[in-house]
């Protein structure tokens, strides 16, 4: 909520702020208080499996049931309890995807006794006690101790809300039935405890039963147009591929796997060495982070980067605290990173540090079917402007999709050039270019359920579409192109609601959904430098550095009483659009945004030049917008001002130099502070959520001072 | 594959990138057209630029300006994935304009259905739709700023490689041509200016077999050293996984934490 999209002009909205990386502790102190009161959906809370779900009018079910072992004697502590534990004789299945089934452990309601849960319609979620002679509790029990571990006067305390707003939002909450739902996601969840947040988002969601259900969490969705089993052709399979995965590779950015089981700590315990410690943090649950990869890159660790590829974005700038000198001179260094090639429309702060630049097409110039919208259905971009970009002898313009199939076919990679591209009837078509690939995506549009009508005469002279590059219509069938043109005259497609809405108010595509409330695999994962673990069940974690410390236990809260978050800008697009003169006239530059209270105590006026100091003597400076709204406690930048390049330096091609232009670099971006307790003997490692890898955006230590 | 004339236009397309409008020049605009201007009912624009369309507030009866083209697509002034409506001079190809799709439920707050003709998105942006604001498409102005992008000063249209250190800010045209073959061969690239260590390019980066590190092959084999990168989330990055997938990578990254 620190960072939210919701504004407070909305009807019917109020705007309570929020101390940044505490959306743990608020909604702990809700749950805490639906226990107490028992404003849990208790139904849904007690169907252990989807089926009994969804026979009882409802579209998710969750583990809350689920008996966990919590014997510490036990070598399956803090496991979920599986059949063979409580000794119970099932099956033995196998999934689609070749996985044995899990039989978990729960208390069957009707008889009392433990039952698999694949054979269980209602179960009790509450329960402790003993299974064939071991300990258990069920997760719902176990989620009372984390959610209780702190009152609600200090929840109040740690979140800047009032208990009576606290009160307040879980009433609210509770008395809507399923027609409730809870929102959080993108920047507030790049916090140092950023899990928390959609933790807490699907627990609520979850206790409520209002996953998969009209006026509650709604998917939306799209209908198949890449994968296999699509309308007309299959986009994703590509037969041949060489099979390199993260069971026998790993990610740059260290996640995904435990540090004991690499390679790495295996070998330095066969040295000698006990209980060796990683350069940089690794991740057991982190599946990627694109953050951690740059830092990755400039540490060459645990590998070196020989070639990276950039598409139009901004990993330096986005990445809190690796916009730094010590970060980009690395990356300046060809022994550190061998070859860079960056595609953009711009010279931005990664194409500053390229070897190579290909110019890339705009939004009016490219293709894509983005999913997202609030709808069933996909919009269509497409090249609708013809390219700014050099056009090659076959039709097709120097962009992204065109280095990436130059790039394979000379590689000589499958699944690109002839042959490349299955039919839903198994015959091979090409791909070399960017309409091979799109419109076939769009073909699979037109032909989704119900095909489209061709597409009419007169409508395809009005826009012009009878005279669209040769490229277009060799992508596709002759049957299908009208009806391709059909959907590119509208943009794409969507559905009208009742196509998706249930008459019995549920999604009409329901899929399993299922909500830990226990979450076996963060049970499971140690810290790779202090072996602590977090708990399993939602509760608040405070900010801590990579060893799980807490960073109050470094630096005094005293000397550095502030927080910080960072929301998206109203004005830019993320670390976009800076070069926009028409977002520059709206808003020339970006605030450090300072409570009312905070700005009298400090002698701050509105409009001030201040300075946000980390303990480690990162300075942001920027000015004032002293502000109601702002959390008492913290201060709010808009992300994606502050650059330093994309425009804003000089440009030197041939000889002719293009002066940069300083109103771009306006504006402040966060100087976060590195992780301490890593970054030494010239090790940079940036503040990091230990259980998505996320950078740590919000969240982190300041003081604040008059410039 | 590459075009004759490729050298040329590389060198006119790098002076369009050091600070001279290119040509798509939507600040520019073009003059109504003195049949628009003539027939039209309303005042005359006020951005100097066409009406697409008249309609008759009475009658709803449309007449399309036919030197104007509107074509529906999509919008990435943020990741909502609105729709939008390009409107371009028909003769020159230039943006004239852009605006919401009617068609698009994040645009409207009544949809027009796919089966609604043309016509009736002309007549949706009019007071003759009986709708008010409602069915007309909008788009906000993160996705008028979208504009700038296609027109800015410092859009690069050519390829480029630097011609100083890295970082250093200094860069010379070159063809496409030799581009790819610089990236997929290697070698010493950077020997004119001085540097004379070796690169490995795409094609010797491209093993799928020998191990990162004998010593720990759980890293992986050594194609598994490049990474794809981007945090758009606009509908082009599903070819990063399949470059990824038959390139033999797993460091292909997206959005999810930046």
């Amino acid at each position: 909520m620190a960072n939210g999209l919701v504004t407070p002009t909305m009807p019917g909205i109020n705007w309570i702020p929020i101390k940044p990386a505490t959306n743990g502790a608020l909604y702990a102190a809700i749950v805490q208080i639906m226990m107490r009161d028992k404003t849990y959906n208790a139904d849904v809370l007690s169907f252990p499996q989807q089926k009994a779900a969804e026979a009882a009018g409802y579209g998710a079910f969750t583990n809350a049931a689920y008996l966990v072992i919590v014997d510490e004697n036990h070598p399956n502590y803090r496991k979920l309890m599986r059949a063979a534990d409580a000794g119970i004789d099932v099956p033995e299945e196998k999934t689609a995807d070749g996985m044995a089934v899990q039989h978990y452990v729960v208390i069957d309601a009707e008889t009392n006794e433990a039952a698999a849960h694949t054979s269980c319609d209602k179960a009790v979620f509450d329960y402790e006690g003993e299974v064939n002679g071991v300990k258990v509790r069920t997760g719902f029990a176990m989620m009372r101790d984390t959610v209780n571990a702190y009152t609600l006067e200090e929840y109040a305390e740690i979140t800047g809300v009032p208990v009576a707003e606290i009160e307040r939002m879980a009433k609210e909450y509770t008395s809507h039935g399923v027609k409730v739902s809870v929102n959080a996601g993108a920047g507030s969840t790049a916090g140092v405890n950023g899990f928390d947040t959609p933790n807490g988002r699907e627990v609520l969601r979850a206790l409520v039963g209002s996953n998969q259900m009209t006026g509650g969490s709604f998917p939306s969705g799209m209908p198949n147009v890449e994968g296999k089993g699509a309308a007309r052709y299959d986009l994703t399979t590509v037969k041949g591929q060489p099979g390199v995965t993260t069971k026998n590779a790993t990610i740059l950015s260290r996640g995904g796997k435990a540090w004991e089981k690499t390679d790495e700590y295996k070998n330095r315990v066969a040295k000698g060495e006990k209980d060796p410690k990683p350069m940089l943090e690794w991740f057991t649950t982190g599946t990627q982070s694109d953050s951690q990869a740059l830092m990755s890159v400039v540490n060459q660790y645990p590998y070196q980067c020989k070639i990276m590829m950039t598409w139009m974005c901004n990993v330096i700038q986005a990445t809190p605290g690796a916009m730094r000198d010590e970060v980009v001179e690395r990356l300046k260094d060809p022994a550190v990173l061998p070859l860079h090639i960056v595609c953009d429309v711009v010279i931005g702060e990664m194409a500053q540090v390229a070897d190579y630049i290909v110019p890339d097409v705009t939004q009016y110039e490219s293709f894509g079917l983005p999913s997202g919208g609030g709808s069933y259905g996909a919009e269509v971009r497409w090249q609708a402007k013809t390219p700014e970009t050099p056009e090659l002898e076959d039709g097709s313009y120097l962009c992204w999709e065109t280095l990436l199939i130059d790039v394979a076919k000379a590689c000589g990679l499958p699944g690109w050039g002839e042959d490349a591209i299955p039919d839903a009837e198994g015959a091979m078509h090409p791909f070399n270019n960017a309409a091979d690939y799109y419109l076939k995506a769009v073909a699979n549009l037109a032909y989704a359920d119900t095909p489209v009508a061709d597409i009419d005469e007169a409508e395809m002279r009005l826009q012009g579409l009878d005279e669209l590059p040769r490229n277009f219509k060799a992508a596709v069938s002759e049957e299908e192109w009208p009806k391709v043109l059909n959907v590119l005259s509208r943009g794409g497609r969507a559905w009208p609601d009742e196509y998706v809405r249930g008459a019995d108010g549920r999604y009409r595509f329901l899929k399993p959904f299922e909500t830990y409330i226990y979450n076996e695999k963060r049970a499971l994962m140690t810290n790779c430098y202090s072996g602590k673990r977090l708990p399993a069940t939602l509760g608040y974690n405070p900010p801590m550095f990579s060893d799980l410390s807490l960073m109050t236990d470094h630096y005094s809260v005293e000397e550095f009483p502030f927080t910080n978050s960072e929301h998206k800008p109203r004005f830019r697009s993320i670390s976009m659009l800076s070069n926009s003169p028409i977002m520059r006239d709206i808003c020339a530059h970006n605030y450090l945004e300072i409570n009312k209270e905070d700005a009298a105590e400090l002698g701050i006026k509105d409009g001030d030049t201040v300075r946000a100091v980390t303990p480690l003597g990162d300075v942001s400076e920027g000015e004032a917008m002293v502000r109601g709204g702002q959390v008492k406690g913290a201060f709010s930048v808009s992300f994606g001002y502050g650059h330093s390049n994309y425009g804003a330096q000089d440009i030197d091609i041939d000889g002719q130099v293009a002066k940069g232009n300083p109103a771009i670099a306006a504006g402040v971006r966060t100087h976060q502070m590195l992780d301490p307790l890593v970054s030494v003997d010239g090790v940079l490692g940036i503040l990091s959520d230990h259980d998505a890898s996320s950078p740590g955006r919000c969240g982190s230590m300041f003081k604040i001072e008059k410039a | 594959m590459v075009q004759a004339n490729m050298d040329r236009r590389t060198f006119v397309e790098a002076l369009g990138a050091l600070g001279a409008l290119s040509i798509a020049g939507v600040g520019i605009g073009s003059q109504p057209s003195v049949a628009v201007a003539a027939e039209s009912a309303f005042p005359p624009p006020q951005t100097g630029k066409p009406v697409e369309a008249k309609v008759d507030p009475k009658t709803g009866d449309v007449s399309v300006n036919e030197d104007v083209i509107v074509r529906y697509s999509g919008c990435v002034g943020c990741y909502q994935s609105c729709g939008n409506r390009i409107k371009l001079d028909r003769a020159t190809g230039r943006v004239l304009g852009v605006g919401g799709n009617p068609y698009n439920p994040s645009g409207a707050v009544k949809p027009l259905p796919f089966e609604a003709p043309l016509e009736e998105a002309y007549r949706s942006m009019s007071y003759a739709n009986g709708a008010g604001n409602l069915t007309r498409g909008t788009i906000c102005g993160r996705g008028n700023g979208t504009l700038d992008a296609v027109s800015q000063p410092g859009r690069i249209t050519t390829p480029l490689k630097r011609a100083g250190k890295r970082g250093e800010g200094k860069w010379k045209p070159i063809g496409w041509d030799q581009l790819l073959k610089e990236v997929t061969e290697g070698g010493k690239l950077f020997a004119e200016i001085g540097e004379d260590h070796d690169i490995e390019g795409f094609k010797a980066v491209h093993d799928t077999v020998t191990p990162i590190n004998p010593e720990q092959p759980d890293l992986g084999p050594k194609s598994n050293q490049i990474i794809i990168w981007n945090t758009r989330a606009d509908g082009r990055r599903q070819l990063n996984a399949r470059f990824a997938q038959t390139f033999g990578t797993v460091n292909n990254f997206s959005h999810n934490s930046s």
